[in-house]
């Protein structure tokens, strides 16, 4: 788990010096929205209280020691504390990315478990076929489809917002499908390689019931690959929430990261970076937990020792 | 291999936990779905138990829901709270459709013949939706309160105390219903400056011993925010209290929805009924919704206009010859027609026809293409010159096509443009550090309606368009007449000086507009008499719904 810190430390470092060499002036950027001209004076005072014309290490070492203290600043934009912001969105984010990652893992474990053991030709083609086709389409495409049928023409869902379960539903459809796919083609893989495997043909001469193989030594030698997959498709659904939630007007984080990119909003990238980085760290770090668990060979000291 | 028990311990462990992990996320899922349901609750009764008044059932309370683009409440630490689109706040002053100053929470106002105080005298009977009474102590709390926070950043409109109120010396109110502002140098151009945000009036009892709000503030227009979200939605009530004619809803809710698509998939499926506010229709949506019989689509006119500037400190556009070739060769009368889907007005100077009081023909720039290929030819010699055009490629107001629109029709003068489609912070970049020749912006209104505010940025040496942006035009004759103009308090004398910095405009094209903005809008056809005010309000008090 210590290893997690430099990595956060890096990241943060990485962000904010990738922000700052970026184009785009923030006080210029704040005072353009507003509907009057961006005179030098009030370019200077925007500057001066953005604390703009300090050297960037001098604002990143500020930055760290206030955020080592619980506190992200202040966003240029909103001017309101960037916790606050932050804490407001949190839940809405991870609710979509819950049910999202839910979805992609029932859906694509279960399809691609019952594809490998189904043993009907057909299906199994006419289904990877599809999925051929399928894994192409990208998430924010499949979002303006489902709005458009699901929404405007046939009205049974409501297009945008956050208020009810029915506005989670095409949010978190457009955002698993992606992941639901990928799963679902390696749970097939894994599940057809181990069908293949001596213990398990041992295991049906037993006389064991089929249910009882597929689940207690197919599924669970299958698993290991998956696990890992799982675990880093969880943060690919968090961090790929950002389009999805603009799309939907869903209320997460990744409408504030938008605008605070698009305005060169710097304490709020900062903090958005630090929040999604510590679930994803800790996502991949569960994963290793569990890859350990199902297959006791795999040294986690090893693993993380040839990390370092 | 492990024991039974062990084994057993371990299978009710993982399905504890997993039971855990299922029982967390579910009620995390619950939780989220309804902390943010909407809450009618929270809108009072009495904003809901008059008669309606518009068609349809006689006692059933009309509420209409507007999509939004945009943030329209900033919450407490914004000078404002609320934009003035939502038609809470109201100002002393403010602009009618031609762009004159007009009576809103002051009934008159004069200033003495010193030219150093200016006199308010306020509208009777007007009370705080708090209850407490609008008077000359509440604008002084207010006038106090704005010069205590000043300056202060907004989104809606930057706090700049002296810009709004001048070299103060002191405010003060002789009696209930008069204010009088007493200044250390004159302001004659006060009553422009105090139209719309900088003479917002809230209850003296809505503001912290710091400035900031203290929660929603208490207001005296037709509508009162109840309740919000912010970034996601409003519920604005009908001020039953209020001093004019009260609105015909009951209600409003405004759905803020960040992507133009949905927006406009959310007024197809009836999520929302209405939207009209500021960009929140971009030209090629507007034109799709044309011709619909569920949907009604109108448009605007706006103070805002869509510019073409000239960086006139670098080649060529330092040679007054080739700016004036560029503006004798745009048909703007083609870029409203065939760009802007007709959303617009072709330009006729500096000044828009809108100002009633200020325009002079004597600004108009013609379209002569034969006299631009004779002046082009005149400065390039034969020569051709490449010139950088940065553009934002999916900005909301400028039409697509804009830019290559400008790159063909500037190639027969001898002039190539080259196209650099950048994001729009990189776009402001370049514009601060003059790396263009000509750009394209459009950011900025006319937020007072006084000339000043489109004569100072673009025409003077120390205007922002010049200064902030680069833009490097310089003429000692335009900065004087342009600090004159502002201390002149005789019309006729100060329109005089207007008609010559119209006519510098024209002759000298530091920069020129090439339309001004119709803003579309559109709402089911349900909804009638719903309009957009020059000032981008919707006229939300006329709204009316035909209930089912």
């Amino acid at each position: 788990m210590l290893a997690a810190l430099p990595t956060l430390l890096c990241l943060t470092m990485l962000v904010f010096v990738l922000t700052t060499s970026a184009r785009g002036d923030p006080a210029l950027i704040l005072l353009e929205q507003s509907d009057q001209p961006a005179t030098p004076e009030l370019l200077a005072f925007y500057r001066a209280e953005l604390g703009l014309d300090d050297p960037l290490p001098v604002r990143y070492l500020r930055w760290l020691g206030n955020a080592l203290q619980g506190d992200l600043g202040r966003s240029f934009l909103t001017q309101r504390p960037v916790t606050d912001m932050l804490a407001e969105r949190v839940v809405p984010t991870l609710t979509l990315g819950l049910v999202a990652f839910a979805v992609a893992t029932l859906g694509g474990v279960g399809l691609g478990a019952l594809l490998a053991t189904s043993r009907q030709p057909w299906a199994d083609l006419l289904v990877r076929l599809a999925l051929c086709v399928l894994a192409a389409i990208p998430s924010f495409w499949l979002a303006i489809g489902l709005i458009f049928f699901l929404g405007v023409q046939w009205r049974l869902l409501p297009v945008a917002g956050q208020g009810s379960w029915q506005h989670i539903v095409m949010p978190a459809v457009a955002l698993s499908f992606g992941s639901m796919v990928v799963m679902l083609r390696l749970t097939r893989s894994a599940v057809l390689e181990v069908l293949r495997e001596d213990y398990v043909r041992t295991a049906h001469a037993k006389g064991l019931a089929p249910r009882l193989v597929t689940l207690r030594h197919i599924l669970r030698n299958a698993a290991l690959p998956l696990t890992t997959l799982i675990g880093m498709r969880f943060g690919t659904l968090l961090t790929g929430a950002v389009i999805i939630e603009s799309i939907f007007a869903w209320p997460g984080l990744g409408s504030v990261f938008i605008t605070a990119v698009a305005g060169r909003d710097l304490p709020v990238i900062g903090g958005y970076i630090l929040l999604i980085g510590l679930p994803i760290i800790a996502a991949n770090l569960l994963a290793d937990v569990f890859c350990h668990a199902l297959d006791p060979r795999i040294n986690l000291a090893d693993t993380a020792g040839g990390r370092a | 291999m492990a024991s039974p028990t062990r084994a057993t311990t371990a299978r009710m462990s993982r399905r504890r936990l997993l039971q855990l992990l299922a029982l967390g996320a579910g009620a995390s899922f619950i939780g989220a779905c309804t902390a943010a349901q909407p809450q009618p609750a929270a809108v009072p009764p009495e904003a809901t138990a008059g008669p309606a008044a518009s068609e349809g059932l006689a006692n059933q309370p009309v509420n209409v829901t507007l999509g939004v683009g945009r943030s329209l409440i900033l919450g407490e630490e914004d000078p404002w709270f609320t934009h003035s689109s939502l038609m809470c706040w109201e100002p002393l002053v403010g602009l009618d459709d031609r762009l004159n100053p007009t009576p809103v929470l002051a009934e008159s106002w004069e200033l003495a013949d010193d030219n150093l105080s200016w006199t308010f005298r306020l509208r009777k009977g007007v009370t705080f939706s708090d209850g407490e009474p609008f008077n000359g102590a509440a604008v002084v709390k207010n006038i106090e309160r704005n010069i205590q926070i000043s300056p202060r950043r907004s989104s809606f409109f930057t706090m700049d105390a002296p810009r709004a109120y001048g070299d103060l010396a002191e405010v003060s109110a002789p009696d209930e219903y008069t204010v009088v502002f007493r200044h250390n140098k004159p302001f004659p151009m006060m009553e422009a400056t105090m139209s719309n945000f900088f003479s917002a009036m809230f209850s003296p009892k809505s503001f912290t011993a710091e400035g900031n709000f203290a929660g929603i503030p208490a207001t005296t227009g037709p509508f009162k925010l109840v309740a919000w979200e912010r970034d996601q939605w409003y519920n604005l009530a009908r001020n039953e209290g209020y001093w004019g004619t009260k609105a015909k809803v009951n209600t409003l809710r405004f759905e803020q929805i960040a992507d133009a698509n949905t927006r406009v998939a959310a007024l197809e499926s009836g999520q929302v009924e209405a939207l009209v506010e500021l960009g929140v229709l971009g030209l090629p949506q507007a034109a799709a919704l044309r011709g619909r019989e569920d949907i009604i689509v109108q448009a605007g006119p706006i103070t805002l206009a869509q510019w073409l500037h000239f960086n006139c400190s670098k080649p060529p556009f330092d040679d007054l010859r080739m700016r004036q070739a560029v503006a004798f060769a745009i048909d703007r009368e083609v870029i409203v027609k065939d760009l802007a889907f007709g959303f617009g007005n072709a330009a006729t100077g500096i000044l828009s026809t809108l100002s009633q009081r200020w325009f002079s023909p004597k600004g108009i720039v013609p379209y002569a293409p034969d006299r631009a290929q004779q002046l082009a030819q005149a400065a390039l010699q034969g020569q051709r010159v490449e010139v950088l055009l940065p553009f934002d490629p999916n900005s909301a107001r400028t039409p697509r096509e804009l830019p290559e629109y400008l790159q063909s029709l500037l190639r027969p003068l001898g002039i190539d443009v080259q196209l650099q489609a950048v994001e729009p912070a990189v776009l402001t970049d370049m514009q601060e550090k003059g790396e263009w020749q000509l750009r394209l912006p459009n950011g900025f209104g006319w937020a007072n309606g006084d000339p000043d505010f489109r004569f100072r940025p673009h025409l003077h040496s120390q205007g922002s368009a010049n200064v902030t942006q680069k833009g490097g035009y310089r003429n000692e004759s335009a900065d004087k007449l342009i600090d004159e103009a502002v201390l002149e308090r005789d019309y006729q004398k100060r329109f005089a000086m207007c008609e010559q910095l119209q006519q510098l405009a024209a002759d000298e094209v530091p920069t020129m507009v090439l339309y001004d903005v119709v803003s579309p809008y559109a709402f089911r056809n349900t909804i009638s008499n719903l309009g957009l005010r020059i000032t981008y309000q919707p006229t939300l008090e006329l709204m009316e719904k035909r209930m089912a």
